[in-house]
């Protein structure tokens, strides 16, 4: 028997039942995976596998948070067997503020720096926990809700906002801790 | 005796209006008191804003949307259902072509 001819038609019929929505998502997608991942081949890799998979998905219409928890689990599943690069920290939020070293008035220049994009920004996501990244990447990069991050992690919506405390507090310390290195804001420097 | 200090998780909470309106207006009325409170406050808030800026910071490849949309008809292989990849395979297979699409760039 011979091979069926594809054609443009079987083509048009093969294309997934929410492609067109997982593709509307894939920008978003990769923005965070880039912060999730050490290259771009691997950001990349993990926005396809969860477009793929959400395009591939029955249920409709596609969330962004189901979008962004498809993310998740091709992240999870490209960790798997590494260890992850930060532990979460042992340290209150409280403990972490405290520990802030900055005077008023370091504190005060650092505040009133520019507040467009810097390298100290993404140093400091950089030292976070994964999971703890993700999410204050969803909540104040992506402007998710803290009910949508919580679907995206498959999570009790109450776990959100401790999880986003400690992103938010490890991060401002690790910047103010590069001001103080530095002896002014980082982003004054440049 | 001053009251004693909410939390960081419920100075964190009117931050980002999940507080009930009676709840806010307690723990607003409490910061505009508390030096200590309204520092971390002002920290809180400075951050999200700082974060903010990123939105626009990623690059996206110029030819990701390409690459999706091939491996979108990979995944779907309408003549051939039993051999189907997963989507991590052709996300792995995918990988492996942008890797060899940089090293050549």
């Amino acid at each position: 028997m011979s091979e069926p001819i594809r054609t443009s038609s079987d083509h048009l019929r093969s294309v997934p039942p929410n492609a067109q929505a997982a593709l509307a998502h894939a920008a978003g997608l990769y923005r965070v995976a880039r912060r999730l991942t050490r290259r771009p081949e691997e950001a990349a890799a993990a926005t396809a596998a969860a477009v793929v998979a959400c395009a591939s998905a029955e249920r409709a219409p596609l969330s962004r948070s189901r979008a962004y928890g498809a993310l998740w689990k091709a992240l999870e599943q490209q960790w798997a067997g590494q260890p992850l690069t930060r532990k979460a920290p042992r340290r209150s939020p409280e403990d972490v503020l405290d520990a802030v070293t900055l005077d008023e008035a370091e504190l005060e220049r650092m505040m009133l720096s520019r507040l467009d994009a810097s390298p100290d920004v993404d140093m400091a996501l950089r030292q976070l926990p994964e999971r703890e990244r993700f999410v204050v990447l969803l909540v104040d990069v992506e402007d998710c809700s803290y009910e949508e991050t919580a679907e995206a992690l498959g999570a009790d919506v109450a776990a959100v906002g401790p999880w986003l405390l400690a992103a938010r507090v490890r991060l401002f310390a690790s910047m103010a801790e590069f001001a103080r290195r530095t002896g002014s804001s980082p982003v004054l420097r440049s | 005796m001053s009251a004693p200090h909410p939390p960081l998780l419920v100075l964190q909470a009117a931050l980002d209006r999940r507080l009930s309106e009676d709840h806010r207006v307690e723990v607003d009325a409490h910061v505009a008191a508390c030096g200590t409170c309204r520092r971390h406050v002002h920290i809180l808030r400075w951050t999200r804003v700082r974060l903010g800026g990123l939105t626009s910071a990623v690059a996206v490849p110029p030819m990701l949307d390409a690459e999706l949309h091939r491996a979108l008809a990979e995944a779907a292989a309408p003549l051939a259902p039993a051999a189907t990849p997963s989507a991590a395979a052709v996300a792995h297979r995918w990988w492996h072509r942008v890797a060899r699409w940089r090293g050549g760039a």
